[in-house]
């Protein structure tokens, strides 16, 4: 009995399988006694193999997109995109990842983007004589996220503390502002942490004016103050202390406004605080600079800074409330 | 409200943007590894010119990072103009090859970077940018494949499983799967004339 297969249609289902040499002889037989006569299959046989070659030989079209690839390094739980899965199986991904993985520490610019840093930005180039003397702070920003990262707290809460000093006439010494101001949800006498069901972490803001010659009056701190108070947004997630508060904790002549590390000390003794975040303005009031600082109180370590200068007096409650608040807000966001 | 990461990067383009050092420091030690990655990918730059394309990535981020908004993550964003500044570099390095005398050299780099031919003569860079678009278009013509149908063709022909072990994976008999098969290959055909289509000329 003949094994000869006859095909009475356009074999259209078989074409793959023939590509991709599937077929039992005498069925390939066939295919390709139809692929002489018709030349639309022929040509759709030709597509097929074209484009199963070209996925043969390009395996790097199956790689993620580098920002991906990137992102993947930052957060590795995205599981459902199959990443990892890649990354396991690909040299050229792993090696990529090894190296966003591997940059840890921080490297001076190059000379060629430094010039040209000073050639786009020549106003900031003043800035990087007074920065040297900083801790790098936008290193600490960012350098933990490509490590695993431990929890920024532990149990306890934390709390910034906003205090305003008011720097009469002494040139580069601060003073701290305090206010009586209360926000909506202001307590006069506050409740001690371990006593409270207020779960959310405590945070308290300090404001420090240094180099003000005119001092700021009472009214105009308060309007600092009220310009620092929190969004019910982030009111929802922190437990911002009024401004009220913190002055009872702190407003005595037993702290000088040099001495950080007693008044951490107190407002985490007095308040379990889980972030503090200080806020200098040097003067004068024409250009003001605004220099915030978030620190974890506890450990009294700096978290993170911010500088934003040349604020005109205008101005300055606005982008005071911008630059603080948003900061808080990035260095809050994952209080537990 | 952003993530976490989003709201660190809108606060570092603004501190870039305001022109600080340390901001600028921060973004370059930040994005650095993936501009390399991403300039080691167009085949016809030298092992020693990578560092220097690099560079000329985050010089050309200084007056793009002005348009930046939040449509694109930043660091897809920085891939963006790493994209550009890759094609300029190569026109640039190009006309000065061209303009001086040269060898034909063609061999391949298996150096710890992975497989990477090494730039030639004119006339073969011009292949290499053919198929590193042609890749760029396959890529892309995958990646807006249904789910299905990207991890049909991923397992078929990234994983090379045969149709049995597909379909413990995903279901289906050897059949249906090579039927799956056929009719993803076709959608992707018509994605990637599409998207062939759309960039035509544009880098040109």
């Amino acid at each position: 009995m003949s094994d000869k297969i006859t095909l009475q249609e356009h074999p259209d289902g078989l074409l793959m399988p023939y590509v991709e040499g599937l077929l039992d002889p005498p069925v390939r037989t066939a295919v390709d006694t139809h692929l002489d006569t018709c030349t639309e299959c022929a040509e759709k046989l030709k597509e097929l193999e074209r484009l199963a070659t070209s996925l043969n030989r390009n395996r790097d079209a199956f790689c993620p997109e580098p920002w991906e690839l990137f992102a993947f390094c930052e957060d590795p739980a995205n599981p459902a995109k199959g990443i990892a899965e890649h990354v396991d199986q690909c040299p050229l991904c792993r090696a990529d990842a090894a190296e966003f993985q591997a940059r840890t520490r921080e490297e001076p610019l190059p000379e060629k983007v430094r010039t040209a840093v000073e050639f786009h930005y020549p106003q900031g180039v003043g800035e990087q004589a007074a920065d040297e003397n900083r801790s790098g702070w936008l290193k600490d920003l960012f350098a933990p996220l490509f490590r695993v990262r431990a929890p920024l707290l532990g149990a306890a809460m934390a709390a910034i503390l906003v205090a305003v000093i008011v720097y009469p006439t002494a040139k580069l010494e601060q003073t701290m502002g305090l206010s009586s101001l209360t926000w909506e949800n202001g307590k006069a006498g506050l409740v001690p942490k371990s006593m409270s069901y207020d779960s959310r972490p405590r945070v308290a803001m300090l404001v420090m004016l240094r180099d003000f010659r005119q001092p700021l009056s009472q009214e105009e701190i308060d309007s600092l103050y009220r310009a620092l108070k929190p969004t019910p947004e982030m009111q929802r997630s922190l437990d911002v202390l009024a401004p009220a508060v913190v002055k009872s904790a702190v407003g005595t002549d037993e702290f000088e406004p040099n001495d950080r590390e007693g008044i951490l000390e107190r407002l985490d003794d007095d308040f379990d605080l889980a972030r503090l975040l200080i806020v200098t303005l040097t003067g004068p009031r024409s250009r003001v600079v605004i220099e915030n600082e978030v620190i974890e109180p506890k450990t009294k370590r700096t978290i993170a800074k911010g500088k934003v200068e040349a604020v005109s007096e205008n101005g300055l409650t606005a982008r005071l409330r911008d630059s603080a608040l948003s900061l808080l807000k990035i260095h809050s966001g994952n209080l537990p | 409200m952003g993530t976490r990461k989003e709201d660190h990067d809108i606060l570092l383009v603004k501190e870039c943007l305001n022109g600080s050092q340390n901001a600028w420091t921060a973004f370059y030690n930040r994005y650095v590894g993936l501009v390399r990655s991403v300039v080691k990918r167009h085949p016809w730059f030298l092992q020693h010119e990578i560092e220097d394309v690099s560079q000329s990535v985050f010089v050309s981020l200084m007056p793009a990072l002005k348009t930046y908004d939040d449509a694109y993550s930043l660091p897809r964003f920085v891939c963006m103009i790493t994209e550009r500044t890759c094609i300029q570099e190569y026109r640039r390095r190009k006309a000065a090859r061209r303009d001086g005398a040269t060898e034909p050299i063609d061999h391949h780099d298996i150096s710890g970077q992975g497989l990477r031919k090494i730039a030639s003569n004119g006339s073969s860079q011009e292949q290499q940018l053919a198929q590193t678009q042609q890749l760029d278009l396959l890529r892309r013509a995958l990646r807006s494949l249904g789910p299905r149908c990207r991890e049909l063709i991923r397992l078929r022909f990234y994983e090379e499983l045969p149709y049995n072990n597909i379909g413990r994976i995903l279901g289906g008999t050897d059949n249906t799967l090579t039927v799956q098969v056929r009719r993803c290959l076709d959608d992707l055909r018509g994605r990637y004339k599409l998207f062939a289509r759309r960039t035509t000329g544009k880098h040109h």
